[in-house]
Order: structure tokens, then sequence, then C-alpha cells
């Protein structure tokens, strides 16, 4: 079953280390289990635009849709067989140490 | 007297089965289709069904064995429909074989465990908020009520219903795995099934035992149902079943003195001054058995005793002895020690400092207790530590002064009242030293 991990900035994780933490790693790791399917980092914050469309009229706002101090920095979709194999998978991501990680279950149309 | 009605008897054999069976039942319909949320419905069905069937058909010879039966089929139709609704998907566990024996999961290393430990695990699985972890155990493994669970956490029954719901939905959607954890993650969940346990049990204690309370949920009493459970399903001679004896033992320990703590006046009673004869002696007896027992197979099989039967053992030696004078404080601080290295919580450091009073005197332990209050200056536990201590040296004003910062920093009433009582007893006997003095 596929899982999108969110990968997310947070201002109360420890420091990053430059040496420990190889996402590159992570990902080729993955790959090689066959549980990759896709994902990458995303621009900060400043580059992201969010659109609403209301009564009709469509409305561009420069920013991202939440005002919280953490935001998404990365997505990775990824399979596993159920949510303790995510889990762990998330937590070998060096940005759980220095951010937080969401998995959330894909729900198919 | 007329002979029971055929319906009487029927739902008498039914509830029967359902007091005594139900957590396996659920457990094995889990284990065979896969999906939790399908499960409890279809036993529920077959538990109507039951009561439909048996007036006319007869009470069958093994009554549990049929409405496991039948609820394993209703549960294939229950996903038969559902899959004939919705556009084809995969399914988790559906495509196993349906009807087989799940005996491919059983877990060879809890060989006694019926589906019950697993259905502990599960819903004790960290992704699920610390009181849907209780409330879900209590419902599955226990059978308690909805109103009940309800109750007890202070919700609407149906606010309670759509909690058990969404739980049951984040299991299926999430695919939170039906089983024991492995090898490498059994220790930590182990440690989370014992806090959610011990979390169900200080609900109790929230506040005291109410007057004449007929609550069918005593959450102390369920905690040391479902340690027990635990208990018998965990091999002995394991680090875990080591660790969940301690669990037991502490809170029989600690159950055995509650109709003592509080007083009629509704004021905490301190453990010097209980009446020993509102102890339930049969409890304590029995933790007192499981203690020594577990650090005898701990010694014996070199299996490492844990923070919980370290806890214990501490609980132990206060209730070892019939006269508060022959406790031995000095032990109690040597097991301190040791627990202090398993669990690194502060207020395991304040009691220990506690202890240390007990058996040094309060100089000392007021120096402890200092370097704790970076941490846990705002708690009423320090402050009523505090008092406790100026007050043995005779610092009768420090003393009032800080059981009223304990009184501010209280978490119910009860605490509230008792810290405030024990102030002011301070200050009458500060104010006729005074007057003696003058």
């Amino acid at each position: 079953m596929r899982y999108v991990l969110f990968i997310c900035a947070d201002p109360t994780g420890e420091p990053y280390d430059e040496d420990d933490d190889n996402v590159g790693e992570w990902v080729h790791a993955l790959q090689a289990e066959g549980k990759y399917v896709l994902g990458d980092r995303l621009r900060p914050v400043d580059d992201a635009t969010t659109i609403r469309v209301r009564a009709g009229e469509r409305l561009v706002i420069d920013g991202p849709f939440t005002e919280s101090r953490e935001w998404i920095a990365g997505f990775d979709v990824v399979e596993a067989d159920d949510l303790d194999e995510a889990i762990a998978v998330a937590a070998r991501h060096p940005m759980a140490r220095f951010g937080r990680v969401e998995v959330r279950p894909v729900w198919p149309l | 007297m007329a002979a029971l009605t055929s319906a009487e008897s029927t739902a008498s054999a039914v509830q029967s089965v359902v007091d005594s069976e139900y957590g396996r039942i659920l457990a094995t319909v889990i284990a065979a289709l896969g999906d939790w949320e399908v499960a409890e419905d279809a036993v529920q069905d077959s538990l109507a069904r039951a009561l439909e069937r048996w007036p006319d058909e007869g009470i069958p010879r093994n009554p549990a064995a049929w409405i496991t039966t039948v609820a394993k089929r209703r549960a294939i139709d229950l996903i038969r429909h559902e899959n004939a609704v919705r556009r084809a998907s995969t399914r988790w566990g559906f495509e196993r074989e349906i009807g087989a024996h799940a005996d491919e999961d059983r877990d060879d290393a809890f060989p006694d465990d019926d589906g019950r430990l697993r259905l502990v695990f599960t819903a004790c699985h960290p992704a699920l908020s610390q009181e849907t972890r209780i409330a879900l155990t209590l419902r599955t493994v226990l059978n308690i009520s909805v109103e009940s669970l309800g109750r007890l956490f202070g919700v609407s029954e149906a606010a309670m219903q759509k909690r058990l719901v969404r739980a049951r939905g984040k299991i299926k959607h999430a695919r939170i795995p039906f089983r024991i954890p492995g090898e490498a993650e059994l220790a930590d969940r182990s440690n989370g099934v014992r806090d959610v346990l011990y979390a169900l049990f200080t609900i109790a204690y929230a506040e005291p035992l109410a007057e004449g309370s007929t609550a069918d949920t005593d959450p102390a009493a369920e905690a040391i149902r479902l340690a027990r459970l635990c208990c018998s399903l965990i091999p002995e001679r394991t680090h875990e079943r080591v660790e969940f004896d301690g669990l037991l033992a502490l809170m029989l320990l600690q159950q055995s003195r509650r109709a003592a703590r509080v007083s009629a006046e509704g004021l905490s009673v301190s453990f010097a001054d209980q009446d020993r004869d509102l102890w339930d002696e049969e409890a304590a007896a029995e933790g007192l058995v499981i203690v020594d027992t577990a650090f005898e197979q701990s010694d014996r099989y070199g299996v490492a005793a844990g923070r919980h039967l370290v806890h214990a053992a501490i609980a132990a030696e206060y209730m070892r002895v019939r006269e508060v004078s022959a406790i031995d404080h000095r032990r109690i601080v040597a097991l301190f020690d040791v627990l202090e290295r398993l669990d690194p919580s502060p207020f395991v450091h304040l009691n220990r400092a506690i202890a240390q009073a007990n058996a040094e005197g309060p100089d000392a332990a007021l120096s402890t207790l200092e370097i704790l209050r970076p941490r846990l200056g705002t708690h009423h536990l320090f402050h009523a530590a505090r008092g406790d201590f100026m007050q043995r040296r005779g610092e009768t004003e420090a003393a009032a002064d800080s059981f009223r910062e304990a009184a501010r920093r209280a978490p119910s009433e009860t605490d509230r009242r008792s810290y405030r009582a024990v102030e002011e007893r301070l200050r009458d006997s500060e104010r006729a030293q005074a007057d003696r003095a003058s």
C-alpha cells in the first residue's frame, strides 16, 4: 500500500548534520528494495502560491496554505505493507531528526 | 418456579459467551478476515442472530464456536458487499484466502495467546492517542459498554462512539497491523501497553472512590484485569512477563490501600495515618507474592527487571510490615537508586528525596529537592514534599507556606482541600507556639 510522507521543517528539531543527514542515501536504499515510488524536495514557502476559487472568482495568494512556522520541505511516496513498516521508513529519513515527517495513507479514488 | 423460557435461557447463554469469550471471538474474526471494523460489526450481528435462532434451534453444544463461525461468514458477506459497491481496489487481508485459519500469523514467541494479546497490542498502537488506546482496549478486550466508557472520560455516549469509530477507521485506513510486534519493537511497544494500563489505573485516583459509587466500570479494577490477562498470555522467564508482573503487583499494592486513602471528610490521608483495617489484605498479599516471585525468577533465570517491577518492589516495602516504624527506608532508597537508572522521570528523583528524608532526615533531602526545582518547581508534589521536609525540621511557618503553594497548584479539589487543611494545622500550631513563647 502507498503512503505519502510529508517532510516538514520543524524549528524544534535537532540540528542538521551534513555528514549523517543524507537524504539521497535514504532514497537509494528504498529504491533498492523496490519501495520508492516518487518524491522530491520542494522550494521553500517563499516560492509558494496558494489558489482558491470562491463564487467563481479566482484568488491567488503569495505564500503557503498554512500560517504556521512549520512547512512542507519535501514529499516522498513509498510502498509499505503496513503502518509499522511506513513508520520505520519515515523514522530513517534524516529529516525525522531535524524536522518531522507526517505519514499519510493514500486513499485511492 | 417456572422454568426459564427459551428466550430467557438463550439470553443468558449469549450473555455468558459475551462475558467470557468476547475478546477471543473478536480476535479470531479479525485475524481471519484482516479487518477490525468489519469484524466488530460481524460479531455483533452474530450475537443478534443467536438470540433469534437459539430459542427455536436450541442452544448449541459449543456456543462460542457457533458465534465465531457465524461471525466469520457474516464478515465475508459484509466485505463482499463493500467490494461490490466500491470500485475494485486491493484490500488488505482480503487477498488472503477467506475463512482460512490465521495459523500462519500465530507468533511462536507467544504460544499462549488466544488472540487477545494481539488485540491489546493493536489497540495500544502508538499511532492512536492515549485516550483512544484506553477506550479501544476496554471496549474490545473487556467488552466495556460505550456508555460506561463515555462516563469514564466525561463525554457523551455519542461522542465516545464517534471516537471509537474513528479509531477503527484509522486502524483500517492506515493499516495498523493486527499482531504482536516483532522482537525489535516488542520492548518499546510493551512499555506502551503498560503505560496505557497504568494511565487507566490512575484515572480512578484522579478522584477517590465516590461514596456509594456504583460505577459499573472501575478503571482500577479493569486495569488490574487487563494486566492479569497480559500476564497469563506472556511466557514466563521473559523480560516482558517480569515487567507485566511488576505492573500487576504495583497496581494491587496501591489498590489495596484505596479505601483508606481518603477520610470521611474527603481529605487525603497520609500513609502513616491510614487505618490499616481498611486495607484489602488479600490484594496486598497477592501483590507481595507476585513481586517476590518475579524477583526470584529474575535472579534465577537472568531476566532483567524493569522499572515496573522495581517500582512494585518499593511499594512492597511499605506493605511488608505491620508497624510503620519497621519499614526499611534504607532499602527503599537503594531501590530508588536502581529505579532512577531505569526511569529518568523527575518524579522518581522526587520520590527518592522523600525516601531519603525517611531514611536520613530532612536536611540532605532538602538539598536533593532544590536540585529538582527547575524541573518540578511548578508541580504541587514538589511543594508538598518541601512542606513535609520543613515540617520535620520544625520550620512550621515555611512548611505552611509550602503547603499553600501546593494547594495553589493542586490538580483536584480533594488535593487542594487536603493541602489547605495541613497548612491550617501548621499555622495553628505556629500560633500556639508563638503564644507559649510570649
